[in-house]
């Protein structure tokens, strides 16, 4: 296994990613049902999650077949092509508020405990 | 070539790359990238890159196929099937490779305890729990001087181990195969 320094910041970065765009994504479709652009717009605008088409689809399909999310086809007459709409499903709802309040709960005393050399 | 049909040349590369899918499924997925690309070109975007957030037709495929293999293997209940899909991912997944290994390590020993039960239907007098000055063996040995301490109550010994290990070799499988679900896809 190479040693720890040998990790870019990219690595790094991706690597904390993993566990947190499924939570964000579950998130924001908790505001009302989105389309995949307009969430991966979304993820990167309000998130800050710099993460790739080839990420989130997969990554929708997967939820969508774990019952979390549920999708529907809309036309809509702005649009030349019809649009698959996501929103969270009651399941989704209880798996969010559990990651939610794990993520909250880590990343609180995660925070205290990085900063408390600042003090 | 057009942007537009760029996009088309990929989303047939696509489309090639999924046909393991169900039909409905592989339309819904090309369906969705196409109003994704679609989308992002009349925006203004070049298909070099609308396309280059999705990568490779077949790496992108990939995802969506190795979520597919392993929904299937799991849903199957069927431990060859689970073997099978485990050993696909076992190039790229120390979980696939640890749960494979613990399946063909139970699955070894269980094997050995039915063909000591076998044996033991035929020969009575070579299986059993020996003793001896060597320590003790189930099964058969080449020692001599040890003692078989159980008897015909090695049969339940026996098919207890067969029991233990068909249900850890299952187990090793169903968890790997979960774990693996798990972890993609992601990147």
């Amino acid at each position: 296994m190479p040693p720890a320094a040998d990790k870019s910041p990219d690595t790094r970065r991706t690597q904390m990613y993993k566990g947190v765009i499924e939570l964000a994504l579950m998130s924001l479709l908790e505001d009302g049902a989105e389309y995949g652009l307009r969430i991966l717009d979304g993820l990167r605008t309000r998130a800050g999650l710099d993460l790739a088409e080839g990420t989130l689809y997969p990554l929708l399909h997967r939820l969508e077949k774990g019952g979390l999310i549920v999708a529907e086809w809309r036309h809509e007459a702005e649009a030349s092509h019809p649009r698959k709409y996501y929103r969270l499903t009651p399941e989704g709802a209880a798996e969010l508020k559990a990651q939610s309040d794990i993520w909250l709960d880590m990343t609180g005393r995660l925070n205290a405990f990085l900063r408390r050399g600042a003090k | 070539m057009t942007d537009y049909t760029d996009i088309d040349a990929w989303l047939d590369r696509l489309d090639q790359a999924l046909l393991r899918l169900p039909e409905d499924e592989r339309a819904d997925i090309i369906g969705e990238t196409r109003g994704h690309l679609e989308e992002r070109l009349d925006a203004g975007l070049t298909s070099t890159s609308a396309l280059a957030g999705f990568g490779r037709a077949e790496a992108y495929a990939r995802a969506f196929l190795d979520d597919y293999a392993l929904t299937q293997a799991l849903d199957s209940r069927r431990s060859l099937a689970m073997a099978r899909v485990l050993f696909d991912f076992a190039g790229r997944s120390l979980v696939a490779m640890l749960g494979l290994i613990g399946f063909v390590i139970f699955s070894a020993t269980m094997l050995a305890a039915v063909v000591c039960i076998l044996v033991k239907l035929v020969k009575p007098g070579l299986v059993g729990l020996w003793s001896g000055p060597n320590g003790v063996v189930l099964g058969m040995t080449s020692h001599t001087g040890m003692h078989d301490v159980l008897g015909n109550w090695v049969y339940a010994v026996l098919l207890l181990l067969v029991i233990i290990d068909a249900a850890l070799a299952r187990f090793s499988l169903i968890f790997a195969v979960k774990g693996v679900k798990g972890r993609e896809p992601t990147t």
